[in-house]
């Protein structure tokens, strides 16, 4: 953990023109904290777009083919049994449970990703520790800037001055603070 | 006229005098063949329809600057009552009930006598006209509506439209069911599916979207989406793909409880369609109307192209007819033929006419006048789809 700078704005157009000017000066950990989702940012943050679907899908086929093969092992393999004259393995009744098996495991595995890729099952976070952090589920646009970190003090506070000079216009309060792990 | 409307009127015409010929070498094979393409096109229209009266009830923004597109294809259903006379006029070379064959098995005939009373020709006929009379009187009002709501855009417009939409909704829904059984099941002698309403009402959602695709890519190149952007048709694409899935949901499941009753009485529907060249159209429709477009519709960047929702929209229009194709032509024991062509390509073509029609006489000047206080305008072209 180090130190952060982070740049305090009151309106999603600003926070979205500030991103702008931050990415623009070369800073590349740039994180944003807003009441709601502004679509625009993700593209000024360089967001990418998740690949949570594809797993789903791979995680769906694996279902399906499980089903599949577990239902024509059961029926026709290990215990046939002849009902009326219908063969012992068919298609159209199992695509019920093929289908059902998919959505279940794609629903379970998209559902596990989301979990693991946030680090969810987590209590807490340094940064609820930073004053007015909490206001910005409410009425305030924060971008936290990661990468100005450095042992050097000195640099933090130039890249501070000149983040300061930049965002101004915006009406931005650009403060330091320092993560610490420790918590209370 | 423009050549949009011109040119679909005129291969419209022209397949309407090989319609004739057809009609002369084998009548009751072509009316056959056009009571299919009728169908094809009233699923269509009403398909439509039914988006937009769905769109309006539950307040969509974002389809407002393909409205213009979508209102026209549900605009065409007052093209139906005509496309039905020759149905009308030739009942008894249309329907087994009409002129019951000497040869019928037994339980067909037993099946034919206990619906007389219903299927009498009167009777049928008077249904007809009701539900021509009910759809036209639907499509003009939600027309009016959104010519109106185009001009200048007020609250009291648009809670109209909602209104019209609400009552209209369950409307649509029973008689669409019963013109369904009427005109296409009845074909089908001794044969009952109590889904088949809704099987037609499906196959006709994912036909509108299809050619919603293919005509919103037309009117975005000419300048009529009023800013249509890729937005707006990744959710036309997001429609298509749940219409792919509800219409095969649907067949399935009218197979599936079929086949697994297994009574004759049922099968024979199936027993029809799955021998000589209806098994490779069996193939087609399995593969091309379903596994193919569900696969290429999961994809986000094919869904937010126009010309990707266009050629795919192209192809789902072909096996849309060739469902229709095969839902209505089989029952007398017929084969697929490629002159069946004919009677779809003119009930389309003059359909897309009028369609074409419907959207070139919208104009331009309204939207841009009205453009500075349509807040609903607005909010469609800041739609993001997410």
């Amino acid at each position: 953990m180090g130190e952060v700078i982070i740049a305090e704005l009151d309106s999603p157009e600003r926070v979205v023109q500030a991103a702008r000017s931050v990415r623009a000066l070369g800073y590349a950990r740039v994180e944003a904290f807003t009441p709601f989702p502004i679509p625009e940012l993700e593209d000024v943050l360089g967001v990418r777009r998740t690949r949570l679907p594809r797993l789903a899908f791979v995680a769906g086929l694996g279902g399906a083919s499980l089903a599949l093969l577990v239902q024509w092992w059961t029926n026709a393999v290990d215990y046939p049994l002849d009902v009326g004259g219908r063969p012992t393995s068919s298609l159209p009744t199992d695509v019920l449970i093929v289908f059902e098996s998919a959505v279940l495991f794609a629903a379970i595995t998209a559902f596990a990703a989301v979990l693991v890729g946030s680090r969810l099952p987590r209590l807490h976070d340094p940064l609820f520790d930073l004053p007015g952090f909490e206001r910005t589920s409410l009425d305030r646009f924060w971008l936290l800037i990661r990468d100005a970190y450095d042992d050097d003090a000195g640099i933090l506070d130039e890249a501070q001055a000149l983040l300061d000079a930049e965002l101004a216009r915006l009406g931005a309060v650009v403060t330091r603070a320092r993560l610490t792990e420790a918590g209370a | 006229m423009r050549r949009g409307v011109l040119v679909p009127l005129g291969i419209g015409l022209a397949a309407g005098a090989l319609t004739l010929v057809y009609a002369l070498v084998d009548a009751r094979r072509a009316l056959a063949a056009w009571t299919a393409a009728f169908g094809f096109v009233l699923a269509t229209a009403l398909g439509a329809m039914v988006l937009v009266m769905v769109l309006h009830v539950t307040g969509a923004r974002w389809w407002r600057v393909l409205r213009r597109v979508v209102v026209a294809v549900a605009g065409t259903t007052p093209l139906l009552a005509l496309f039905f006379l020759p149905i009308a006029g030739s009942l008894e070379l249309v329907y087994p009930w009409a002129a019951p064959p000497p040869d019928l098995p037994e339980r067909v005939a037993r099946a034919l006598a206990h619906q007389q009373a219903w299927h009498d020709p009167r009777f049928f006929l008077v249904r007809s006209l009701l539900y021509l009379a009910t759809w036209t009187a639907l499509s003009v009002l939600l027309r009016r509506a959104d010519a109106a709501m185009s001009r200048r855009p007020t609250a009291a417009r648009a809670a109209r439209e909602r209104t019209l939409s609400a009552a209209g909704l369950p409307i649509v829904a029973f008689t669409l069911t019963f013109a369904a059984f009427d005109w296409l099941m009845s074909r089908e002698a001794g044969w009952v599916s109590n889904v088949f309403g809704v099987y037609v009402f499906t196959s006709g959602l994912l036909s509108a979207l299809a050619v919603i695709g293919v005509a919103s890519w037309m009117a975005s190149l000419r300048g009529l989406t009023d800013g249509a952007g890729a937005d707006h048709f990744h959710a036309v694409g997001r429609l298509t793909l749940m219409a792919v899935i509800l219409w095969a949901y649907i067949a399935f499941f009218q197979l599936l409880l079929i086949w697994i009753a297994n009574l004759p009485a049922e099968v024979s529907f199936y027993w029809a369609r799955s021998r000589g060249s209806w098994r490779t159209v069996d193939v087609v429709l399995v593969v091309g109307r379903f596994a193919l477009p569900f696969v290429l519709l999961l994809s986000r960047s094919l869904k937010r192209s126009p010309l990707f929702l266009a050629a795919l929209g192209s192809w789902l229009v072909v096996t849309s007819a060739l469902d229709f194709e095969w839902l209505v032509v089989p029952a007398a024991g017929a084969s697929p033929s490629l002159a069946d062509a004919a009677p779809f390509v003119c009930v389309f073509a003059l359909a897309w006419a009028y369609g074409a029609h419907l959207v070139y006489t919208r104009g331009r000047a309204p939207e841009e006048r009205g453009a500075a206080e349509d807040a609903v305008r607005r909010d469609a072209l800041r739609y993001r789809s997410p």
